[in-house]
């Protein structure tokens, strides 16, 4: 087997000379950008949020109803946060992890500013005049097309990273990376086209639509997000992975399976049974990439001492990981279907997923990169800790409190007995708490915008 | 570079074949779903929407509602939907034909809308509970024109609003083409009619 010997990779001075590694700087740029979507995004999502437990807040104003602001703020968090932390993890590990770099970032540049504008149009046409229903589908075509052809500008850069890497061997942490590189143009192109642009006939939406939805974490976000973790993990501590040849069936399975577990929120709805029951049984054997993830992760950080900063991301990160997997395992299971898949421990999924797996592994790998534009800067150093421990109890707290309101909400809304307006009673005291928790995420998300905006300012005054 | 192509060639495999398994299968089997002739009205099942319904739909998507209602009835083998009359069989695929986009919905945040239009009952409470916020629903005033009463009070000027809602005295709240239309999509949300696939059940 050619996997190389280690994965902690030394590059310092592998590309020619008289290059300079625009990388850093790009991935600095990228961070800013995506770290201003996250607080962008969430505080969209809180006001939804404050309307669920007062639906007189802000009420009667189009563009900041809750069916608007919704799908602005999931956008924002998927495209503007996620995604643009996601191409930046990808080129910035692919040059690492492969000992080269690009010879300059200008494309990359275009392709954010690109990327930027039309998220930020986007947005603003689904506050004014409203989505279309489908899940991160909302934004209008000029706004993907933007998106997509701003990818595959980036996209052939990451290929060339990948193909020509100078270091023998293909790390963990680069098969996860190039799946996601792959399977991003593929799932939006397919989304868009099915369900937008030349929209196929309603019977057969839902199936499709799922899938999408489900594929923007399972086989996008989630794969870029795995690879920053092992790609932190050994770097910091200087060690292998514990279990190194595990990790390959760590990594045929979780891409066998996140390809199918999307279909595991239609068990019961309008689909094909067969296609219900691959949602659950997938679902259900994701335990097992998450358990060898877990065992990977967890070994070599058994007894270490050295909790940096982005050590403690990775392993919040594995941990919010394999809740995301578990609880989404447990809620396509059917009978836990029949009576949960409507409720808030659905709305718990998305949000450890995304705010917790996803925000913190590559919140992990942002910090991980920013100390060499700061120059030992304390207030930098506590404000990505404060990000850390915000962003922990923030969606944890959030996560618990709609898991808990969520299991009161399924009982209630399945009682023949029980009348919906009273099933909303019992809820919302949790609601409530939840959205404290996500007040707490955004203080946390302030804190990263902050630690990258002043890295960024310092920069910009004093270029190296 | 030796590994390159194994895990380029593996990753297409593993994303072809959910790409056509879920993708291209329901296209192929899912989107040539036809309605089914009815002999008790001569006519076809599901039934097509109106125009002003079809109009609604849009709207009904716009607006963002499926985050809140599901439009799903689930079979009474793993959940208390149809028990809870929810609907009296579940649904199914067919269903959603005339849909576009088909608003299966997400979350039941409100209540699921499969069967709406056989619980409301009539367009005045439809357009009652979009105006005013009584429950956990935002108020969708905006689709709303509040305007002075010109001569007699228009026939779809909105009647017993509460509080703060009610118009000043010489006002009427009359709706706009778009709440029109959303109104006429809900009230057509009704799975009352047995499918082949999907035959009226009756709660336990």
């Amino acid at each position: 087997m050619s996997l190389g010997s280690s994965d902690t990779v030394e590059n310092s001075g592998r590309w020619p000379e008289g290059w300079t590694d625009p990388l850093p700087r790009l991935l600095l740029w990228f961070s800013a950008s995506a770290a201003t979507w996250l607080v962008v995004g969430l505080a969209l999502l809180i006001v939804a949020g404050v309307q669920v437990v007062n639906p007189a807040f802000l009420g009667g104003i189009s563009f900041l109803t809750y069916g608007r602001l919704v799908p602005a703020g999931i956008n924002a968090l998927v495209y503007g946060w996620g995604s643009l932390a996601a191409v930046a993890t990808i080129l910035y590990l692919l040059s690492r992890l492969g000992g080269v770099t690009m010879p300059s970032g200008r494309l990359a540049y275009c392709a954010l500013g690109a990327w930027n504008l039309a998220l930020l149009l986007g947005l603003c046409a689904i506050l004014a005049i409203g989505g279309n229903g489908l899940l991160l589908l909302e934004l209008p075509p000029f706004a993907n097309v933007t998106i997509l052809l701003a990818y595959v500008a980036m996209a052939i850069w990451g290929y060339a990273l990948f193909r020509g890497r100078r270091i023998p061997g293909v790390f963990a942490s680069s098969w996860y990376l190039v799946a996601a590189l792959l399977c991003f143009p593929w799932l939006v192109v397919t989304g868009n086209v099915l369900l937008v642009w030349l929209p196929i006939p309603g019977p057969a939406q839902a199936p499709v639509a799922a899938w999408f939805a489900g594929g923007m974490l399972n086989l996008w976000l989630a794969p870029v997000s795995l690879a920053a973790i092992f790609y932190i993990v050994p770097q910091v501590l200087g060690r292998r992975l514990a279990a190194y040849n595990l990790s390959q069936l760590g990594f045929w399975s979780f891409m066998l399976f996140a390809a199918w577990c999307g279909m595991g929120r239609m068990v019961g709805g309008p689909v094909p049974a067969w296609m219900a029951s691959m949602g659950f049984v997938t679902s259900f054997l994701m335990m097992i990439p998450v358990l060898i993830a877990g065992v990977n992760v967890f070994g070599v950080l058994k007894g270490t001492s050295e909790w940096t900063l982005p050590l403690r991301h990775a392993a919040a990160g594995i941990g919010a990981f394999a809740g995301t997997y578990l609880l989404a395992a447990i809620l396509a299971f059917p009978p836990v279907a029949g009576i949960f898949n409507f409720t808030d421990i659905a709305v718990a999924v998305g949000l450890l997923g995304l705010g917790g797996f996803v925000t913190l592994s590559l919140g992990g790998l942002i910090q991980f990169v920013l100390p060499q534009f700061e120059r030992r800067d304390s207030l930098a150093e506590k404000l990505g800790s404060w990000h850390l421990w915000l962003t922990i109890i923030g969606v944890g707290g959030a996560v618990v409190c709609l898991v808990l309101g969520g299991i009161l909400q399924g009982f209630a809304q399945s009682d023949p007995g029980i009348v919906f307006s009273h099933s909303v009673d019992y809820v919302m005291p949790f609601r409530f708490l939840a959205l404290l928790g996500l007040l707490i995420f955004l203080a946390g998300a302030i804190c990263l915008f902050l630690r990258v905006h002043r890295a960024l300012v310092r920069h910009l005054i004093t270029p190296p | 570079m030796n590994r390159t192509p194994p895990v380029i060639v593996g990753v297409v495999l593993v994303f072809a074949s959910a790409w056509l398994g879920v993708a291209m299968y329901s296209y192929m089997t899912l989107g040539y779903l036809t309605s089914v002739p009815d002999k008790a009205s001569d006519s076809t099942l599901p039934p097509a929407l109106s125009g002003l319904a079809d109009a609604g739909q849009r709207v009904f998507a716009a607006e963002g509602c499926a985050y809140c209602h599901t439009q799903q009835v689930r079979p009474a083998s793993i959940s208390g939907d149809i028990e809870k009359k929810l609907g009296s069989r579940r649904t199914v695929a067919r269903d959603f034909l005339y849909q576009q986009p088909a608003a299966f919905g997400y979350l039941r945040i409100g209540p699921d809308l499969a069967n709406y239009g056989l619980r409301a009952k009539d367009e005045a409470e439809v357009h009652r509970l979009l105006y005013q916020t009584g429950s956990a629903m935002p108020s969708y005033r905006y689709l709303y024109i509040v305007r002075p009463i010109s001569g007699q009070q228009s026939a779809e000027a909105l009647v017993g609003l509460r509080g703060s809602y009610s118009p000043p005295e010489g006002y009427e709240v009359v709706p706009t083409p778009e709440a029109r239309a959303l109104a006429a999509y809900l009230l057509s949300l009704k799975q009352d009619y047995s499918l082949p696939e999907a035959p009226l059940e009756k709660a336990k």
